[in-house]
C-alpha cells in the first residue's frame, strides 16, 4: 500500500489505535494509545537499531558540538584542576 | 603492531598504536562521520582524559569518569548494548562522560544523560542515552568528590 506524501516531502498516513506501519521489513511502529494530543507509540526494531526521542537526540548532538568547540588545553586544565583542589589532597606542583 | 602518527591541534604530533584505537560504529550524536578515537589520559592526579578523533585531528572531547564527581551515578548496560560492544563482564568496561568547559571549572558541565561506554577488550565504544532517567546533558562539575547527588 503506497501512501501520499505531505507537502514538505514527509509521508503522512492515518492509523487507528492498535494499527501499525512497517518501515522497511524490520521496523514496526505501533499506535498503542491515543489520549488527547498525546500518542503512545510502540517500536519493534532489531537490536542494532537505536530508537530515541528526537528532541533528546538533538540535545545530545548539540551538547557534543558545544563540548567539542572549545576544548581546554591539557596544561590549562591541569592548572584549573589543581587550583580548584588546592589545600585539599592535591599538591600544587608549580 | 601498526603504528600511525597524527598531528593534533591539542597535543601536537602523537603516535597511535593499533590496539589503542576505539571504534564507534555510528560515531557520536552530531559527529556520525567520525568513527575512530583514542583515549588520552592526563597526569594521574587529574581525573580527565581526552577522546581524540583519528579521522579529524581537530576534533576532541574532554571526558571524565562520572563516578569521580557523582558517586551514586547509575548506568544500566542493556542486553543489546552488551551484545553490540561484546561485553562479557563489567570489568571490561570503562564509562566516561563528556565535559564542557567554557572558562573555568566553576562553569564546567558534565553530560550525565549520554555517557560513553567503552569495552577496552574489544575496543568498541558507543555513546548511549539513558532513557527515562532524570539526568540531563548539563550537570555541574564539582571540584572535589562529594557524597550523594
Amino acid at each position: 500500500m503506497r501512501l501520499w506524501k505531505g507537502s514538505d516531502g514527509v509521508l503522512v498516513l492515518s492509523r487507528k489505535k492498535g494499527e501499525s506501519i512497517m518501515i522497511g521489513d524490520e521496523i514496526e511502529l505501533i499506535v498503542v494509545e491515543i489520549k488527547g494530543d498525546q500518542v503512545r507509540l510502540g517500536v519493534k526494531a532489531p537490536k542494532h537499531v537505536d530508537v530515541y526521542r528526537n528532541e533528546v537526540f538533538k540535545a545530545i548532538s548539540e551538547s557534543n558540538k558545544e563540548a567539542s568547540v572549545k576544548v581546554v588545553k591539557p596544561d590549562e586544565l591541569s592548572r584549573m584542576f589543581r587550583r580548584g583542589t588546592k589545600g585539599d589532597t592535591v599538591k600544587d606542583e608549580d | 603492531m601498526t603504528v600511525k602518527e597524527l598531528e593534533t591541534s591539542i597535543f601536537g604530533k602523537i603516535v597511535i598504536e593499533e590496539d589503542q584505537i576505539i571504534r564507534f560504529s555510528n560515531g557520536l550524536p552530531g559527529f556520525d562521520d567520525y568513527r575512530s578515537f583514542i583515549l588520552i589520559p592526563l597526569e594521574e592526579d587529574v581525573p580527565f582524559s581526552y577522546l581524540q578523533s583519528l579521522d579529524n585531528s581537530e576534533l576532541s572531547f574532554l571526558v571524565t569518569s562520572p563516578y569521580y564527581f557523582y558517586q551514586n551515578y547509575e548506568v544500566v548496560l542493556s542486553e543489546s548494548l552488551r551484545e553490540e560492544l561484546q561485553i562479557v563482564s563489567e570489568d571490561q568496561v570503562v564509562i566516561v562522560s563528556i565535559v564542557s568547559i567554557q572558562n573555568s571549572l566553576e562553569d564546567a558541565t558534565i553530560n550525565l544523560l549520554a555517557p560513553i561506554i567503552i569495552n577496552l577488550h574489544t575496543l568498541l565504544g558507543k555513546q548511549i542515552i539513558l532513557h527515562d532517567s532524570s539526568y540531563t546533558t548539563k550537570h555541574r562539575l564539582r571540584h572535589a568528590p562529594v557524597e550523594g547527588e
